[in-house]
């Protein structure tokens, strides 16, 4: 008879407990490594999500410097083409160095440095009969430009040969004219009329200037980052101005092994645009905050480009140029941080409560291992065994029972998720997996032989005052929070808020239920229910509420509420959101849009009915004590209203039939409908509203947004165009929107629209819905937070199976002894349900009340702004989701009561100590 | 190690505390038992009997008083103490066979457990030990050695008890009404295996019993009443001149060091004496007699 036998036996003897215990910390461990993982992958999918919109000029780290700076790094005078290419590699060089420097996770994203130069435009004789009043032709070159484009006719340029220094050494007005090859672009060439072939004289300084168009050439992949830098090598750049006529500049690109010599010919000034792409894709490790800090940390201040000395023939030694690096990067990766902080501040909020019940219920299914083994134990001590032999055997046990569990656990999520990062991933594992040990070691030995006496004592006092104590610590953080304003990494305290309150209310409804169940029992005691009594007295002398099996009900419970709360929330501020920037099903903006135009609109099949705006800005609005600026839309108030028909009342649209019902009769004042941030109150006297002419108004009312037009922040006035026919004439309307008919295909419809209407920004409701909420770290949210609802019932459950089991022994020997009495059946059962129903009933309610009240105080100290749009939410309760979170407890808790009448707890053996 | 008796208890008190009420289960109990003797121990219900074999089997500490056995102060015994105490002095017996063997082990690995946990393994773990067999053939277990305790008779289930008690050779054997839930069959065969243990392995052995029948197997009776030992009753086989047998049955009160001892009821009630006595001391013994302050006495001897 060896210990390890010894502690098969014994863990044989308990398999079924023994299962459940490796199964939850299996399913924990899964838990506790996967939701880590996934969250880190959807922060950083929502940092490529965001930051895939930016487009490569505002996203790509670029800076902008002079060709004469430049030539610091390599000082010499570049004669032959060598000499170009050097002056180049030395840019390159010291521009890939400074790239190198970086450390990631910025670096990974930077992508191999681009440099680009170009002089001003050179303005070139007008064509014959071309439209074009202002032709110009910028020169340019770049070292790379032959791999972004194939030539449609001629030839690329041939470098310039040019060596200044045989010019006969005199001043720069000595120079000979030049003659320079470029290449055009092939739609440039066009706009400026101009083919392969032709010689192009422009002036320069002292001398003339020879462009020869050696040929024309075509981008091969428009959509490459790099034209959104070098625009006008991808397209030529029209302005068209009413005054001057049509300017068109092209440019034109020269050899670069040429580009540093003719610089030096022309004596002309040159910009040189260095910048590395950003590859969104390739960010990893989603700590946006960080990557922001490297992009300051780039942008805030000048950044060397040092070369090497061994390139020029000049001395040797350092030489440098400082460059201004700029990109948005750093304002949208911060915004991106905040969402994601928010969306981990949710996220930690609803799982830190169910994470803890978790653990706790664990600790309550090794507890009942150990209690059901406490007499082997106590005989096995008895009998000689040295404690510390014991406990290492127990220790052991415990180990055996975690880590293993917690190992494929941790696996199976691994293998799931496919990444391995360090330490981090496996601690909360293991951490689960050390439980059962803990749990098995921290009583007391069993002593002696005889069972311990129950006591009726709930706990100590002590305890309690530590609990409550935090929890009002917790709340008043909570309350001092001003509303929306965690936003960084969330603070700790709010984070357990949930867990804290949770207990505090388990704390209380421990220290309620005896004398509840006293009560309960005085006058169950003088009543005629023989079941009655005995259940209460149960309830009485031995409860079988302790703090981890409430804690697990009232975690559970309130966790529930709390999700469904704040899913409600968030879907309510989304659909908000999308209400109020669009409105009705489709926003049709830009071209003007006249009335046959709408005519037609409403005409076409699937539209139920359509509106425009029109928008006059600035309109001042001048009451006596102020005046301010504002912008007036014009709308035809009953069609607006109708496309209105569908916008949910929470989204809070001003009541525009009102602008109608008062028809402009009352004194020839012009009825108006005001944004809340101008301050007016309904009915207030001598306002006017100046657009050129000044008239009298009247504000009927104030309501908060407009859909589609404008949202609260905004200083908006909204008028009817019938009472403004002035105004209304002079000011096209260049929004449309419509409503569909239900099931209308809106692609469809707006295809159709834009054909009535001409190009235009087409906003489809149903798309920006899908948008809002397809982002990774909304969906993340909504998955923990469904989860949760789902993790948090099964952990109540799962506590009430437990604690039933624990009781089992004893309530089997209470009915037999009863049987024997000749207790019917159908009183065991009601005998079983005061077991239990009583103090989970009054947990639950307690728990209830509690999900709803850290909901709203919660939910106020989250930013869901980054989520939400414009407004923090307020929080919503949605009635049938709460109900039926209401009648899933109820359920449960019934199925937890009966349970042990279905399964006739497995009788004591005879033996069995009372 | 001193000289003196095997079982030592002087002034013996064991309080418990329950929800702040305190119960007396000893007052002051005293106790001696000589190597080799096999005493009886009994007394009502809730008279501490219990918690005097707890003590002496280490499980327990008294609250006051002084308890030794084989010279060892069960008093200050340490934690390593304790254990060697456990393993190789006492083995005991209680009433219900759950407290004695471990469910999921058949009778032989139960017997063969101590043994283990003494790391005194002799053969493979299965009991092939030698003395686990010996133990076995003594307490007749044969047949049943390889059932698993539910399987077994109440007294199969005892006589394992006392074989797993006695798997590590120990010095004092203590049964707690060992015979408490048997019939009147079973609970002979295991006092008759107690007594065997007794005579051939020259263990003391301290039974604990209700049972009248107990009495008639042992040598010494000693009766507790209210936490405090009161009166023994020995038995001895006299073998007179003519060579014949009888049973002498001699009753003792119980005296402490400082000269305190019981009345039995029996007297106090015939006598009426109450509240307070009358002592005489004479050459060879002490007369005891009612306070009656009319002068009117009555003598006992
Ligand atoms: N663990 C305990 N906790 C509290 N009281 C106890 C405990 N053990 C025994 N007692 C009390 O001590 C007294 C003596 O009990 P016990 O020694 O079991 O008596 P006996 O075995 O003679 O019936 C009783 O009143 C009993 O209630
Ligand atoms: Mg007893």
């Amino acid at each position: 008879m060896t210990w390890w036998r010894l502690s098969r036996r014994a863990l044989a003897d308990q398999r079924g407990a023994v299962a459940l215990v490796v199964l939850v910390i299996t399913v924990l461990s899964l838990a506790v490594t996967a939701l880590p993982r996934i969250e880190a992958t959807a922060r950083a999918d929502q940092v490529r999500h965001r930051l895939a919109d930016v487009s490569p000029q505002l996203r790509d780290l670029s800076a902008v410097t002079s060709a004469d700076a430049l030539s610091a790094l390599d000082p010499s005078l570049p004669v032959t083409p060598e000499d170009n290419r050097r002056r180049w590699a030395a840019i390159a060089e010291s521009f890939e160095a400074t790239r190198t420097e970086v450390s990631p996770p910025l670096r990974d994203a930077l992508g191999a440095g681009e440099v680009t130069a170009t002089t001003d435009g050179y303005a070139i004789p007008l064509g014959p009969g071309s439209d074009v009043r202002l032709p110009t032709l910028s020169l340019a070159a770049d070292q790379r430009i032959a791999e972004r484009v194939e030539m449609v006719d001629g030839a690329p340029p041939a470098p310039v040969s040019w060596d200044p220094a045989a010019g006969g050494g005199g001043g720069a007005e000595e120079l000979p004219d030049l003659e320079i090859e470029v290449m055009l672009l092939d739609a440039s060439a066009d706009r400026l009329g101009l083919a392969t072939g032709d010689r192009i004289t422009v002036g320069n300084l002292y001398h003339d200037l020879t462009l020869v168009l050696s040929g024309t050439y075509r981008v091969l992949d428009p959509d490459d980052g790099y034209w959104a830098h070098e625009t006008n090598g991808a397209q030529p750049r029209v302005v068209e101005d009413l005054n001057l006529g049509t300017a068109v500049n092209g440019r034109a690109y020269v050899a670069s092994d040429g580009w540093w010599s003719t610089l030096a010919a022309l004596g002309q000034p040159a910009q040189v645009s260095l910048w590395y792409p950003v590859d969104v894709a390739a960010i990893r490790g989603g700590d946006p905050a960080l990557l922001a800090a490297q992009l300051r940390g780039l942008t805030a201040q000048q950044v060397e480009l040092t070369a090497s000395g061994g390139g020029g023939g000049g001395g040797g030694g350092e030489r440098s140029v400082s460059i201004g690096f700029a990109s948005e990067l750093a304002v949208r990766v911060d915004a991106v941080a905040g969402e994601n902080a928010a969306a981990s501040n949710i996220v930690a909020l609803v799982v830190v409560g169910p994470l803890g019940v978790a653990v706790a219920v664990l600790a309550l299914l090794t507890q009942l291992l150990l209690e059901r083994r406490r007499p082997a134990l106590a005989i096995v001590r008895a009998r000689g065994a040295s404690p510390a032999r014991l406990r290492t055997v127990l220790g052991l046990e415990g180990l055996l029972l975690g880590l293993p569990a917690a190992a494929v656990g941790w696996g199976v999520a691994t293998s799931l998720l496919g990444t391995s990062p360090g330490w981090r991933g496996w601690l909360p594992a293991v951490v689960l997996g050390v439980v059962p040990a803990v749990v098995l070691l921290s009583p007391p030995l069993p002593t002696g032989l005889r069972g311990r006496r129950r006591d009726l004592a709930v706990g100590g006092l002590a305890r309690d005052v530590v609990v409550l104590a935090a929890a009002g610590l917790v709340l008043s953080q909570v309350l001092s929070v001003a509303p929306g304003a965690v936003a960084g990494t969330g603070d700790p305290l709010l984070v357990v808020a949930p867990l804290v309150l949770a207990l505090a209310v388990t704390v209380l409804v421990l220290r309620l239920y005896p004398w509840l169940a006293r009560a309960a029992h005085t006058v169950l005691r003088r009543g005629r229910s023989l079941t009655g009594f005995l259940g209460s007295a149960r309830a009485v002398r031995d409860p079988g509420a302790t703090l981890t099996s409430v804690l697990a009900v009232v975690v559970g419970v309130s966790v529930a509420v709390f999700s469904v709360v704040t899913l409600a929330t968030l879907r309510e501020g989304v659909e908000r959101t999308v209400w109020v920037t669009s409105g009705s099903d489709l926003r049709i903006s830009g071209p003007r849009i006249d009335a046959a135009q709408l005519e037609q609109v409403r005409s076409l099949d699937g539209v139920a009915a359509a509106a425009t705006v029109a928008t006059v800005s600035p309109a001042i609005l001048s009451s006596p004590s102020a005046s301010v600026r504002a912008t007036l839309h014009l709308v035809d108030g009953a069609a607006y209203a109708d496309v209105l028909a569908d916008v949910p009342p929470s989204v809070g649209a001003a009541p525009v039939a009102d602008l109608l019902g008062d028809g402009g009769g009352a004194g020839g004042a012009v009825p108006l409908m005001v944004s809340p941030r101008l301050d007016l109150a309904p009915g207030a006297d001598g306002v006017r509203l100046s657009t050129g002419e000044s008239v009298d108004v009247r504000v009927v009312a104030s309501g908060n947004v407009l859909p589609g037009v404008a949202d609260a922040g905004a200083t908006w006035v909204l008028a009817d165009a019938a009472a403004l026919p002035d105004v209304a004439a002079s000011t096209p309307a260049r929004l449309l929107l419509v409503r569909l008919v239900p099931g209308a295909d809106g692609d469809a419809v707006a295809e159709a629209v834009v054909g009535v209407v001409g190009p235009a920004g087409v906003e489809n409701a149903a798309a920006a819905r899908e948008a809002a909420t397809g982002t990774p770290v909304l969906r993340l949210l909504t998955g923990t937070l469904a989860g949760s609802v789902v993790a948090a019932a099964l952990l109540a459950l799962g506590s009430l199976v437990a604690v039933q089991a624990a009781a089992a022994p004893r309530r089997a020997r209470m009915l037999a002894t009863l049987r024997l009495l000749g207790l019917r059946r159908s009183a065991q059962r009601s005998l079983a349900w005061w077991d239990l129903t009583p103090w989970v009933v009054l947990g639950a309610t307690a728990a209830y009340g509690l999900g709803l009240v850290t909901s709203h105080l919660l939910l106020r100290t989250l930013d869901l702004r980054a989520f939400t749009g414009a407004d923090q939410p307020q929080p919503v309760l949605p009635p049938v989701a709460l109900a039926a979170t209401a009648v899933g407890v109820l359920l449960a808790v019934v199925a937890c009561s009966i349970l042990p009448t279905i399964r006739r707890a497995r009788t004591p053996t005879a033996q069995e100590d009372p | 190690m001193t000289a003196g008796p095997f079982v030592q208890c002087e002034d013996l008190v064991r309080i418990f505390s329950v929800d702040g009420l305190e119960v007396q289960a000893l007052q002051g109990l005293n106790l001696r038992i000589d190597e080799g003797e096999l005493v009886a121990i009994v007394g009502a219900s809730g008279s501490g009997k219990s918690t005097l074999l707890t003590i002496l089997s280490g499980l327990d500490r008294p609250t006051g008083g002084s308890a030794r056995v084989a010279g060892l102060d069960l008093t200050t015994l340490t934690s390593r103490q304790r254990v060697t105490f456990q393993r190789e002095i006492v083995g005991f017996v209680w009433q219900q066979a759950s407290r004695n063997l471990l469910p999921y082990l058949t009778a032989r690995e139960n017997v063969a457990l101590p043994r283990a946990l003494a790391g005194r393994r002799g053969g493979r773990s299965n009991g092939g030990d030698a003395r686990v067999s010996e133990l076995i053939e003594l307490l007749d277990l044969g047949d049943c050695a390889d059932r698993w305790p539910a399987q077994l008779s109440g007294g199969q289930q005892q006589r394992t008890a006392i074989a797993v008690a006695i798997a590590n050779a120990p010095r004092l054997l203590l049964a707690d009404e060992p015979t408490g839930e048997l019939d009147e069959a079973a609970s002979v065969d295991v006092l008759r295996a107690m007594e065997a243990v007794n005579a051939e392995l020259g263990v003391t052995v301290v039974i604990v019993t209700h049972d009248p029948e107990v009495s008639e197997h042992v040598d010494r009776t000693i009766q507790i009443r209210d936490g405090r030992t009161s009166r023994e009753v020995l038995r001895r086989t006299e073998t007179d001149e003519h060579g014949a047998q009888r049973r002498v049955i001699e009753e003792f009160a119980v005296l402490d060091r400082v000269g305190r001892m019981q009345l039995p009821e029996s007297y106090l009630e015939a006598l009426d004496l109450r509240d307070r006595v009358r002592l005489d001391l004479e050459t060879d013994h002490v007369e005891v007699f009612r306070d009656v302050p009319q002068g009117k006495q009555e003598g006992e001897r």
